[in-house]
């Protein structure tokens, strides 16, 4: 499932990117990389933004953005 | 490395992990700080006495990475060539992720030395940092410090001299190893344990989950509001004003008539009128307003922002109004320059720098140009339209918010392009170190001062010289057809218009002495925000857009303020 079906307050392994190399490196530059351990906050109505924890820290992801990152429940 | 005099050095590291804060602890200057990523968009310069040395300091734009993604990335990477010796400072409650950009720095062959500030938090949070193993690890020092309260500053001062250039290690050649490799040092040096959540954190989720963050958004709203109109009601009320009518005053005027009894500079400097509004003298007015009518809000103004800014909520606020800000071809961000733009211009134009695209600088810039009046303006315009009764001067800000809507969806739909999406690291909850909040407070004070009152003086200097050579007359003329037929205002509002590029707090003072209806009041406070953007933030749009665009943008500010203006006069009923 994407990161945006991901339900709020569970958490997943980030399995893959749908996106190029630029949107890889931008998620990467925040931290956010294939294998990853993330933690669903909030989803915003109205494709609003995405909010995840990674390690110690909060992201927002833009609702497109976060359509195109591939995550399994643990 | 020997610490030589003329060196310089250069603050890098993440976005948002305090290298202001360090910068101003090196250099005693003070340069705003925020707890958000992008307060600094521009290097800042400064000195530090090391010894008899001198030695330049550079403050770096944050960035994640030395692959530029935005333009105040680009202005960090650039600068990288030219430093002596960097500071590498790191948040220490995210090590990994400031690691790789630590990684990244080391293989540029400069001398280097590792800061993990914020070193306080990481220990409240549960996370252990053994220091000596990474030394070990890297090669290179690391000094931990708590910035805020200066711990660890002494320190890193110190070992400045053990700053080197960082051994290349193996297997840190393609960007995958990098991470690997982060990760191997990480597991070496860092530990975290569990422990309970504490208010803060609790907080941080009611306001970033929309179902809770929204009705606590409209409560932070009015609060802020609330608090900066009290504080600035109060101090005009029991401090200024008193200060102004018994102690100013008679003085002024008896030194005044003393030195020049009467005659045109008896006049320019006292006006002709004993209010200190319309007097239009440049001891009266040029001082009154900047004084006694604008400071005392750009004092709460500023007081309430710090606090808001420092505590970190505005990066949560810009989350939640994300999907609205779409609307308008813009992400959740844009509302930093809006927010920013509140208190002046010039800091909101220079705001729109962390946007990713040319055409959301250009939808922000125009925008925030139009609808977003200035603390200066504010300030006038509740004292002045504000003893008719709040509701008229909540009619201008509804006007202005409804446009704002209007002009973002327009442009929206016809700039071709696309806004980009958010993504973007939010800061914990701080609270906000007291010292710090009082520094950033005098810093923009002092700037207000500073560059507003010269201006305000030059503006009611021209005032006077305009009326005295008959110029005005003929700008009321010349304009006649579009302010009186169109927009329902005297000829005389001409004049006030013509101020507005200088200065918009003596522009809407200068429509006290015309005698205005309540609509034509509040056409004209509307119209003065809307038509152009004083000179000062007209300067910085210009560095940021290019002469073409903001020829553009200029274009569409005239346009909006006469359709608006007539509109109005259309539409508004006279109020009595």
């Amino acid at each position: 499932m994407t990161l945006v079906e991901l339900g709020s307050g569970k958490r997943a392994r980030v399995t893959a990117f749908n996106g190029g190399p630029n949107m890889i490196k931008r998620l990467a530059d925040l931290g956010l990389l294939k294998g990853k351990t993330i933690e669903k906050i909030s989803n915003n109505p109205f494709r609003g933004p995405v909010v995840v924890r990674i390690d110690q820290v909060e992201l927002a992801i833009g609702y497109r953005m976060a359509g195109r990152i591939t995550v399994e429940p643990v | 490395m020997e610490i030589r005099d003329g060196m310089k050095i250069l603050l890098m590291g993440n976005p948002n992990v305090g290298k202001s804060v360090v910068f101003n602890r090196l250099t005693g200057a003070r340069v705003v700080t925020a707890n958000y990523a992008g307060t600094t968009v521009e290097y800042t310069k400064g000195t530090m006495l090391y010894g008899d040395s001198h030695l330049e300091i550079i403050d770096v734009p944050g960035t994640y990475s030395l692959d530029p993604t935005c333009k105040a990335e680009e202005v960090a990477v650039d600068m990288l060539s030219s430093g002596d010796l960097i500071i590498n400072v790191a948040d220490a409650t995210n090590l990994e992720r400031n690691l790789h950009f630590t990684m990244e720095l080391m293989r540029q062959g400069k001398p280097m030395i590792l800061v993990l500030n914020l070193w306080d938090e990481a220990r409240h949070k549960g996370i252990h940092i053994d220091v000596d193993a990474l030394e070990k690890l890297l090669r290179i020092p690391v000094v931990t410090t708590v910035a805020v309260t200066a711990e660890g500053i002494k320190k890193l001062i110190s070992r400045l001299p053990e700053a080197v250039v960082p051994l290349p290690s193996g297997g840190q050649q393609a960007n995958g190893d990098l991470w690997q490799e982060v990760g191997r040092i990480i597991k070496q040096v860092q530990r975290i344990t569990h422990r309970h959540h504490t208010w803060l954190e609790r907080l941080e989720d009611i306001s970033i989950k929309p179902r809770t963050g929204l009705p606590l958004a409209l409560v932070v709203i009015f609060i802020t509001f609330m608090v900066i109109r009290f504080i600035g009601e109060n101090l005009i009320g029991y401090v200024f004003d008193p200060f102004f009518e018994n102690l100013y005053r008679p003085f002024i005027y008896h030194t005044v008539s003393y030195a020049f009894p009467s005659g045109t500079i008896h006049d320019l400097l006292l006006g002709t009128t004993p209010d200190f509004i319309e007097s239009l003298g440049l001891l009266t007015t040029g001082i009154y307003v900047p004084i006694a009518m604008v400071l005392p809000y750009i004092f709460s103004f500023y007081l309430v922002l710090g606090f808001v800014e420092d505590f970190g909520y505005l990066p949560r606020f810009a989350i939640l109004m994300d999907t609205f800000m779409h609307k308008l071809g813009l992400h959740g961000f844009a509302i930093m320059p809006m927010i920013l733009g509140l208190g002046c211009n010039v800091p909101g134009a220079m705001a729109t720098r962390v946007l990713e695209s040319r055409r959301e600088k250009f939808i922000a810039g125009t925008l925030m140009a139009i609808a977003v009046p200035c603390m200066a303006q504010t300030a006038m315009i509740i004292g002045l339209v504000g003893r008719h009764g709040l509701v008229y001067v909540a009619i201008i800000y509804g006007n202005l918010a409804v446009l704002a809507i209007v002009i973002g969806s327009l442009m929206n739909a016809l700039i071709p392009g696309y806004s980009p999406e958010i993504f973007l690291e939010i800061p914990s909850y701080h609270l906000p170190h007291f010292g710090t909040l009082m520094k950033k407070l005098w810093m923009r004070i002092r700037g207000f001062l500073a560059e507003a009152i010269p201006l305000v003086l030059i503006g009611v200097l021209l005032v006077n010289i305009l009326f005295l050579t008959g110029i005005i007359d003929m700008f009321a003329r010349l304009s006649a057809p579009v302010v009186v037929k169109v927009m329902g205002l005297p000829k005389e509002a001409v004049s006030s218009l013509i101020i507005g590029f200088l200065r918009k707090d003596v522009a809407v003072g200068m429509l006290d002495p015309l005698n205005l209806t309540i609509k034509q009041l509040i056409i004209a406070c509307t119209v003065l925000s809307i038509y152009f953007p004083c000179i000062a933030t007209f300067a910085v749009l210009i560095k940021e857009l290019g002469v073409k665009a903001m020829l553009k943008a200029s274009l569409i500010m005239v346009g909006t303020a006469v359709v608006v203006g007539g509109l109005l006069n259309l539409l508004l009923p006279n109020f009595h």
